[in-house]
């Protein structure tokens, strides 16, 4: 099935090229952090995760909202999906995939990583996560791949297919709980110690993957013809709307219980992120930028007009995903550190060498689901003829 | 029918490739002889066997470093009743210094990386 | 069938289900019980817990004595900016040490004066938790929070879950940063975390800590919270001390003389 990957037009080639430029240039500036050390990257020892772990949480998110597409289409034999699910569980092993890079680029010692399996730590949020992580990887390329297989070969998909896909479902919820309880169950890190932050981790991933979804299935249609139906988008749009209404609910909680209690410690994070404290306001502009352009998607979304419009409805969620990757991928983290235990504000800013990095994993992760929804296209394809 | 230079083709390549795989082995004469190192020895007698410690003093300093740090016990004590300190330091103490390992295990190609943060020099 | 059969039965019925309710402790015996709901934990593990007790009063301000004995014993690296930074111990400012403390209408001496910190070596640790690899573990023998520095997968989570600033990364090679080599103890590799670990090594040979060793004023005192006759407990007994941020529950084994 793999081979369906290597036939392709200039313009698939030509990306996958690019592609891999980008990727040489993000392995290149690893191996000089490997050499040197994380002193390469803008974090310090008070804000001591920064961009790495910011993208791992936000992309836990795109994996999980896999399950988005995955229950309605098999659990409740929501048909519209069909053509669709595919590319949800192929969007989860990608980003499944980028999770694990970027946990491992932010490691001191990538060598001992292994050591996390050799001396298993059931009481250390962190164990739990790189299970139901590989777990989730698992169950996705199994459940997606076999599906297509069988789908290529014209014969139904094998019996003992349905158990996995079922797993994946519960198993989807888990593992963004689970990274949600990386933070949450902190003493001292007062803007992630909430319990609506494995809710808000769901609503966010929810709104932001489906969203991500609809923008790659616009793609495929323009790039390969591929479509993935017009009643499969709305649907996906609907759950982006109700998602991010829900999204924006649970941060507006976080505002009220913090500066309705009035406890300092509990507003100095959003003070800082969205305010500045003490004239320290590095990311201010950032969280606002996220805040209006969130709520503009979200805008556009309630009204069924322009959320069926596609032009309205492409900008809507290239909004929402922004607005999502800056809050998970920008806000959540630096903001956990800021201030420091001892009340000090130190400031973080990624460089250079970090950024190629991210950047570098982000194209093997594009690079993957590019082969793999080429396989599927393909298949589909093939199906149609 | 296959022709003669086919043939050729691919028995020279083949005896070629048996050659490059096999070359270290046809190399002439003996693993070169370095000077066996010796204890300048407090006491007189090792933890273990001479022989033992020639193959095995990584167990031991692995052994030692596990309970010396995560069970605190730091006394090793030899089946004749001798006490020692678990620490790389006591190795030195009979065996001079670093000079001891580096000997061998530059021959033996061995890296371990002891040495980046015990006794570096 | 009467009415007083019926009406027994059914008062009979409730009393029973009563009863139940008690022993099964669904009903109080009384509502107006009370017990007092702990935040800071009075309890300790029980064996040796080390633990130190700093009285803030006699510390000189300016001195770093026992700072500079620490970070020379352990070959702790100076780097000049404050990201690559590894510090075991240090002074800051009050309100720094003692974010909870009240600040309001505080006397300006104690404003004014720095204070120690260093790891607290907690009894209910939140960095021993969230390690994934038990690279930094509470020793069951004598409460210090140790670090396995060739187990660390630097991963720096315990950094995260470290409510008091206590642990550093090695961002890059320390060695080159290492003023004066001592040969008392390793030196770390890059990519590890590190912090205080209450001078076990020297503990191991009899010897107090060096920060408490080289005070010149005797502000440090070290000694087994656990054991009532040690000379810190009898410190503890005399004077009001602060833990930093008892509230967290993690019983901090430093306490502080204000």
């Amino acid at each position: 099935m793999i081979e369906k990957a290597l036939k392709g037009d200039r313009i698939y080639w030509g990306w996958i090229v690019l592609l891999l430029v980008i990727i040489s240039a993000g392995v290149f500036s690893y191996i000089n952090q490997l050499t040197t050390g994380l002193t390469l990257t803008g974090m310090g020892r008070d804000v001591s995760w920064g961009v790495y772990i910011a993208q791992f949480t936000f992309l836990v998110g795109v994996a999980a909202s896999a399950v988005m597409v995955v229950l309605p289409y098999y659990l409740h034999d929501y048909k519209a999906f069909g053509k669709i699910v595919i590319i949800g569980e192929f969007l989860a092993v990608a980003a499944t995939i980028m999770c694990v890079l970027f946990i491992l680029v932010d490691l001191g010692r990538p060598d001992r990583v292994l050591n996390v399996l050799l001396y298993p730590t059931p009481h250390s949020m962190l164990f739990w996560d790189a299970t139901v992580l590989n777990g989730y990887l698992l169950l996705n390329i199994v459940s997606g791949w076999t599906v297509l297989g069988a789908e290529r070969k014209g014969v139904p998909p094998p019996k003992w297919v349905k158990p996995v896909i079922y797993l994946s479902i519960p198993w989807a919820f888990s593992i963004h709980t689970v990274t949600a309880f990386l933070y949450a169950g902190l003493p001292g890190r007062h803007l992630w110690l909430t319990a609506v932050l494995a809710p808000r981790f769901l609503a966010s991933a929810f709104a932001a993957g489906p969203a991500i979804l609809i923008l790659v299935s616009y793609i495929l249609k323009k790039t390969t013809g591929f479509d993935a139906g017009k009643q499969a988008i709305n649907k996906l749009s609907v759950i982006v709307t109700y998602a991010a209404i829900l999204n924006f609910f649970l941060l507006g909680m976080e505002f009220f219980t913090a500066f309705y209690s009035n406890i300092p410690g509990h507003m100095h994070g959003l003070q800082y992120l969205f305010f500045g404290l003490h004239g320290e306001g590095q990311l201010v502009p950032w969280m606002w930028l996220s805040v209006i352009v969130g709520f503009g998607s979200l805008l556009v979304l309630l009204i069924p007009k322009l959320r069926t419009s596609s032009p309205w409805l492409i900008a809507a969620c290239i909004g929402i995903v922004v607005s999502i990757w800056i809050d998970k991928g920008v806000g959540l983290i630096i903001g956990g550190f800021v201030p420091s235990p001892l009340e000090e504000i130190v400031g973080y800013i990624p460089n250079l060498n970090e950024i190629i990095i991210t950047i570098g994993v982000w194209a093997i992760g594009i690079l993957i689901l590019t082969l793999l929804l080429k396989v599927a296209v393909a298949v589909k394809a093939q199906d149609q003829a | 029918m296959m022709k003669i230079r086919e043939l050729i083709l691919i028995f020279g390549g083949l005896a070629l490739f048996f050659f490059a795989v096999t070359y270290a082995f046809w190399q002439e004469g003996k693993p070169k002889k370095i000077s066996t190192p010796v204890a300048k020895s407090p006491s007189e007698q090792c933890v273990e066997s001479g022989e033992y410690m020639r193959e095995s003093h990584m167990l031991v300093l692995d052994e030692w470093r596990k309970s010396a740090v995560r069970d605190g016990d730091r006394i090793h004590v030899t089946p004749d009743g001798r006490e020692f300190e678990k620490s790389l330091s006591t190795c030195f103490e009979c065996h001079g210094s670093r000079g001891f390992c580096v000997n061998c295990h530059t021959y033996a190609s061995a890296r371990p990386n002891c040495f980046g943060c015990h006794h570096e020099m | 069938m009467n009415e007083n059969r019926r009406e027994f039965i059914r008062k009979t019925g409730l009393g029973v289900l009563a009863g139940l309710g008690v022993a099964s402790g669904i009903f109080p015996k009384s509502s107006f019980e009370t017990a007092v709901a702990s935040t800071t934990h009075e309890n300790s593990s029980s064996g040796t817990r080390w633990g130190m007790v700093i009285d803030t009063r006699k510390c000189k301000e300016g001195c770093t004595k026992c700072i500079d004995a620490c970070h020379e014993v352990h070959n702790v690296p100076q780097f000049d900016n404050a990201k690559d930074e590894i510090k075991w111990i240090w002074k800051s400012p009050y309100e720094n040490v003692f974010p909870g403390e009240s600040g309001q209408f505080v006397s300006e001496e104690t404003r004014e004066r720095s204070y120690l910190a260093l790891c607290n070596h907690c009894d209910n640790p939140p960095c021993v938790r969230a390690c994934p690899t038990q690279a930094t573990f509470k020793r069951s023998w004598d409460g210090i929070v140790a670090m396995d520095y060739h187990r660390c997968i630097g991963c720096r989570f315990c950094m995260a879950a470290c409510p008091y600033g206590a642990r550093s990364f090695n961002w890059r090679d320390p060695r080159p940063a290492i003023q004066k080599r001592s040969q008392a103890y390793p030196t770390r590799e890059r990519g590890v975390v590190e912090k205080c670990n209450f001078c076990s090594e020297r503990l191991a040979q009899g010897l107090k800590p060096a920060c408490v060793a080289e005070c010149p004023e005797g502000a440090l005192t070290f000694g087994d919270l656990n054991d009532s006759q040690s000379e810190v407990r009898m410190l503890l007994e005399k004077n009001h001390t602060l833990q930093r941020k008892s509230e967290l529950g993690t019983r901090p084994s430093v306490f502080y003389i204000i």
